[in-house]
């Protein structure tokens, strides 16, 4: 849907959809097969949609997404270059670097790894006429954010300097692994905007439903081991007796 | 027809009570019903039919909340009777969202937070890991085994490498027919001799496809940035990775027999006894 507002909402709640379970996303992304011809008289056409997939700045479950990587129709083939370490997190503050905005400080807002790329609040945007129907209305321009690249694009910044700086991931006294400009070494810390899902913006405000087991009861340890199997255990705990000898059987 | 109507009649008057019908020399199983009523906090009244359906509120919303599914730390702290409970706890739930998704379907109306079905499918996952892992841990210290079915590379009946999974029969392999005709390698049958020397031309090309696709990824990676020019074994694991590339196993390998001293020492890659003497007849 197309609004006069800045496009950010569709992004916003895009960080790696790590709440979400992979199998889900995995299924709503391919519809599965297209089959062409099926009115028997030719043989059928089949086309997979398993393959390469690209990713876009919609999300693959989106009808846009399906559409774009349509079977049928001749895809594009994008190559990204594997980064060995990711330090980008949502709400870190970044300068761009090339491009229409660059030398401005901004937000990132949304991320998309598969791709190396990084949207940034407000930024490095575009204008798209919508027209409406009707001959005699006016077209309607929406903003949307372009991608940045992660490497080439986009630089982190030194909360001492505010000054663009490259980042390494080094280790405490106490031995946590922590973010640390190599200019300074000053300690960049995590935003709090990374943890953000669709379900929840902070994992302590996340207050327990009816069906969720509170906190109390997940840590509680209620395992004795003994030496027997699982299934000997619960026929005792039940009351379960056995007393037919077991047939033979072969694995091979 | 009296006989018929009188069986019937008694048939409904017992009502709930069918334990009634089953002979006393079977050994006594509690019934499921009274297993989930002592965990099951909601106090159902009323119709227990629908437990099938969510709560009311929940019909016309958009979103329902909900938690994240249980991890493996989370579930290796429970008793085994524990986790029987969780397990009916699961299906329960499972069988709710599977005829909410049926009605929306019916009514082409999207589902509410669908992501909940792939969730109790992960916890359900989870919980047979870790009945397999204390059930492989007992094995170990009754037989030296851990009695895993681990699929294995062996030779079909038509000549052909497959990975072919061990289960569980009632009658030996030279006595099931079926098995043998599919399974029971002795040579290359005469009648797919042709066909297995053109599977190999195939299996080859594909191969070679694959390779072609790597390194015309790595051309297209250092063109674009030359800073990964120096570190080309990398690029060159991620892309075979990726693209799901297995390096071809040399042939002696796979018509030689292993000799018993080569066999490998862990106990979880340990061939059956008599697999290493009669390796061509299995």
């Amino acid at each position: 849907l197309f609004k006069k507002m800045v496009k950010l909402t569709a992004i916003l709640n895009w960080n790696g959809f790590h709440n979400i379970p992979k199998k889900y996303i995995r299924r709503a992304m391919f519809n599965g097969v297209v089959y062409e011809n099926t009115h028997e008289m030719t043989p059928p056409v089949i086309y997979d949609y398993h393959k390469d997939w690209v990713y876009d700045e919609f999300a693959p479950w989106t009808k846009m997404a399906q559409i774009r990587n349509d079977p049928r129709q001749p895809k594009k083939k994008i190559i990204v270059p594997p980064l060995i370490e990711w330090f980008f997190f949502r709400g870190d503050k970044v300068q761009i670097m090339s491009g229409k905005d660059a030398g401005k400080q901004g937000l990132i807002n949304g991320i998309i790894k598969q791709r190396n790329w990084v949207f940034v609040a407000g930024l490095n945007c575009k204008l798209t006429l919508q027209s409406t129907t009707g001959a005699a209305a006016d077209g309607e321009y929406t903003l949307s954010e372009k991608p940045l690249v992660v490497n080439r694009d986009v630089k982190l910044i030194d909360p001492s300097d505010l000054r663009p700086c490259d980042v390494e991931f080094r280790y405490t006294e106490d031995g946590q692994r922590v973010r640390v400009s190599k200019r300074t070494g000053q300690i960049l810390p995590i935003p709090p905007d990374a943890e953000a899902t669709i379900d929840y913006a902070k994992k302590s405000a996340y207050k327990p439903g009816d069906k969720d087991t509170p906190p109390n009861e997940l840590i509680k340890e209620t395992f004795e081991p003994k030496y027997m199997s699982v299934e000997q255990e619960l026929m005792k705990e039940y009351g379960i007796k056995e007393t037919r000898p077991r047939a033979e059987t072969y694995v091979y | 027809m009296l006989k018929i109507i009188s069986r019937f009649n008694k048939a409904l008057s017992l009502g709930n009570d069918l334990s009634k019908l089953i002979p006393k020399t079977t050994p006594a199983v509690l019934p499921l019903h009274q297993l989930t009523k002592k965990f099951n906090s909601t106090s159902v009244t009323g119709n227990k039919l629908m437990e099938f359906f969510d709560d009311k509120k929940n019909w016309t919303e958009e979103k329902v909340k909900h938690g994240r599914p249980w991890t493996l730390d989370e579930l290796r702290l429970k008793s085994n009777v524990d986790l029987h409970k969780l397990w009916y706890i699961l299906h329960k739930e499972r069988n709710m969202l599977l005829t909410m998704e049926e009605i929306y379907k019916q009514k082409d109306l999207p589902m509410p937070s669908h992501e909940r079905i792939a969730k109790v499918d992960e916890t359900m996952e989870n919980v047979l890991g870790v009945v397999e892992e204390r059930n492989i841990a007992f094995n170990l210290l009754e037989t030296g085994e851990t009695k895993k079915l681990i699929p294995y590379r062996r030779y079909n009946s038509f000549g052909h490498i497959q990975y072919y999974k061990p289960r569980e029969y009632l009658v030996p392999w030279y006595l099931n027919r079926m098995w043998k005709l599919k399974y029971h390698y002795k040579k290359i049958p005469y009648w797919s001799k042709f066909y297995s020397s053109l599977n190999r031309v195939r299996l080859r090309k594909e191969r070679r496809k694959l390779v072609k696709k790597v390194d015309y990824s790595i051309h297209k990676v250092t063109e674009k940035h030359p800073e990964y020019a120096e570190n080309k074994e990398y690029l060159r694991e991620y892309f075979e990775k990726k693209y799901g590339y297995k390096p071809p196993r040399p042939y002696h390998e796979l018509v030689r027999k292993p000799a018993p001293n080569e066999l490998p020492k862990n106990i979880q890659e340990r061939l059956h006894p008599k697999k290493q003497f009669y390796d061509d007849e299995f």
